[in-house]
């Protein structure tokens, strides 16, 4: 590429230049990678920095007295996946009664973003506020849209684009060549003529999470956030006596 | 290729066994070769505390005083460490909810933290709620591709920095994630976001020829790998050439250890990324060998015959 020193006629000559050349050359260093090893770092099992846990410890201590309440007795393990799971599906039918209980209205149905999911796994026994605040930590509202039945038809196609986002148990999808092949409202055919009431987070009704297709449809945005439809719902089921059970059934199934 | 893959591989297996420490080649230790220590984090989404022994999937694991605890223990052991985040500080604890994110960066500061870029999930509390917690936050928070005219995080955010870590000079940039249809718009408000692409060209133009730095890192938000033509981890290392180091995160991804790409010179990019909720803490060791410089600095024009030209 480079031609350091133009060739002279004198062999002698040039072997000396190239000798001033390597001098002055010497001052310039680089460091260059010649290896590399790595670990991926387990964090745990180590006594934690004293430090850090005095910075921790004021806000720990006034947090920990709420958050650690328990909340409610789950009675089965839930886990969340694609293209159904009893942890969406349990998110999905309790913004359903609460979002009926908060407007005195009928719901058609409800749907709700995976990645608004922010836990895997909730186990089986008591729960507390702080687990429903990891699970559900986002400041998101409960929107109630009213879509028209070609949106209904994009919500639906949005759902199985994303290879399943959680339902409630009012909608019943048969999926063929990631295309809707059959669609139950309620037990009843899909009506591309008639409006759907659908519940969801204010996130999704805003257009979130590429939901753009949403936005220009009526939104009615309660005055609660989707963890505190929550926190309701466990404290009613609670306060009745009763343990929280969801399992999957069928609300999205592929027919091949 | 194959054969270094292996060996990666092999060393980081038997790190995860050996715990902390990663295991000193002699050769290396003898020869008097510059070790820069690269410890990472991604996606910690305000997990303070670790999680609970009972937990289904990572139980007694995580959890910011540990980590503070294992920082301090490698820099007992290093002497030139780096420690850097990927992003998405915020959101998924009560801290975030009641607190803002202040604990957060108060525990990063204590820890050293030299540089962070930010995650979508940074911008839950808004523009105004990140500006909010900057104060806290001793390291600087780098974004390249993120245009920030006009908003409260004007001037406040870094394209790049470079760090001179005893005699080697890591150029950081950062990349966030496109933010429209992800984050609400009252949220990032006039943020323009950038091609990633060339604004990583552009960073690596800067950091190699104008800073000559020895090694590049790119701190990304962008997630590791995508079925669909979204911009990755994976891609920006195909698409550009010059980055060393890919620092990944939003994708939650637990890699086993660092993988090795073919950049678009066909040079090897290493990316890594370490899940989320803080559960694990990446640990990059580089080895530099001390190299002359191939251009000889003479001062004197050097004649370029049209045949050696290329």
């Amino acid at each position: 590429m480079y031609q350091p020193i133009s060739r002279g006629k004198n062999l002698l000559f040039g072997i000396l230049l190239l000798n001033v050349f390597f001098i002055t050359a010497s001052c310039s260093y680089y460091y260059a990678e010649s290896s590399h090893q790595a670990s991926q770092v387990r964090v745990m099992e180590i006594t934690p920095d004293s430090t850090a846990n005095a910075l921790i410890l004021p806000y720990k201590s006034s947090l920990d007295g709420e958050m650690n309440a328990i909340v409610a007795e789950i009675g089965n393990e839930m886990r969340k996946s694609k293209p159904e799971s009893a942890l969406g599906n349990f998110i999905c039918d309790v913004i359903v009664k609460q979002g009926e209980l908060v407007t005195g209205n009928n719901i058609d149905f409800g749907v709700y973003n995976y990645g608004g999911i922010r836990q895997d796994v909730i186990a089986e026994g008591p729960i507390t506020k702080g687990k429903i605040f990891e699970l559900l930590p986002f400041e998101n509202f409960g929107a109630i849209v009213t879509l028209d039945g070609p949106s209904t038809l994009l919500l639906i196609q949005k759902i199985i684009d994303e290879e399943g986002w959680p339902v409630s148990g009012e909608l019943q999808i048969v999926v063929k060549n990631n295309l809707p092949e059959k669609i139950l409202i309620n037990g009843a055919p899909f009506d591309i003529s008639k409006s759907y009431v659908v519940v969801m987070n204010d996130y999704m009704a805003g257009g979130g999470d590429n939901s753009a297709f949403l936005t220009g449809q009526k939104v009615d945005v309660l005055g609660v956030t989707i963890r505190a439809m929550m926190l309701n719902y466990l404290s009613a089921e609670t306060a009745a006596g009763r343990k929280i059970y969801s399992k999957t059934e069928g609300r999205i199934v592929y027919a091949d | 290729m194959q054969t270094r893959r292996i060996f990666l591989k092999k060393i980081a297996l038997g790190s995860a066994v050996a715990g902390l420490g990663g295991i000193p080649l002699q050769s290396f230790a003898a020869g008097g070769v510059d070790k820069l220590v690269i410890l990472h984090s991604n996606d910690v989404h305000s997990r303070i505390d670790p999680f609970p022994d009972n937990d289904k999937k990572f139980p007694g694991m995580g959890g910011m005083a540990n980590k503070a605890a294992i920082i301090k223990k490698i820099r007992g052991e290093e002497d030139n460490v780096l420690l850097l985040d990927a992003g998405d500080i915020f959101q998924g604890t009560p801290y975030f909810n009641f607190y803002g994110g202040e604990l957060e960066m108060k525990l990063m500061s204590e820890m050293k933290y030299d540089a962070g870029t930010m995650g979508n999930h940074d911008f839950d509390a808004g523009i105004d709620g990140f500006v909010k917690q900057l104060p806290h936050a001793t390291f600087p928070i780098l974004v390249a591709n993120y245009d920030f005219t006009g908003t409260a995080l004007e001037n406040k955010i870094e394209q790049y920095k470079v760090f001179q870590k005893k005699n080697i000079k890591v150029g950081v940039f950062g990349l966030g994630i496109e933010l429209k249809g992800l984050v609400p718009e009252k949220l990032f408000e006039k943020i323009q976001y950038l091609d990633p692409v060339e604004k990583a060209k552009e960073m690596v133009a800067i950091l190699r020829d104008k800073e000559k730095c020895d090694y590049i890192i790119c701190l990304s938000h962008l997630g590791y790998q995508y079925k669909d033509d979204k911009i990755s981890d994976v891609k920006l290392a195909a698409q550009t050439e010059g980055i060393d180091l890919i620092l990944g995160g939003h994708t939650h991804t637990f890699l086993d250890a660092p993988v090795i790409y073919k950049n678009f010179a066909d040079k090897e990019v290493l990316i890594n990324q370490v899940g989320w909720a803080g559960v694990w803490l990446g640990r990059v060791d580089i080895f530099f060998e001390k190299k002359r410089t191939k251009k000889w600095h003479s001062g004197k024009p050097v004649k370029v015959s049209k045949k050696t030209r290329e």
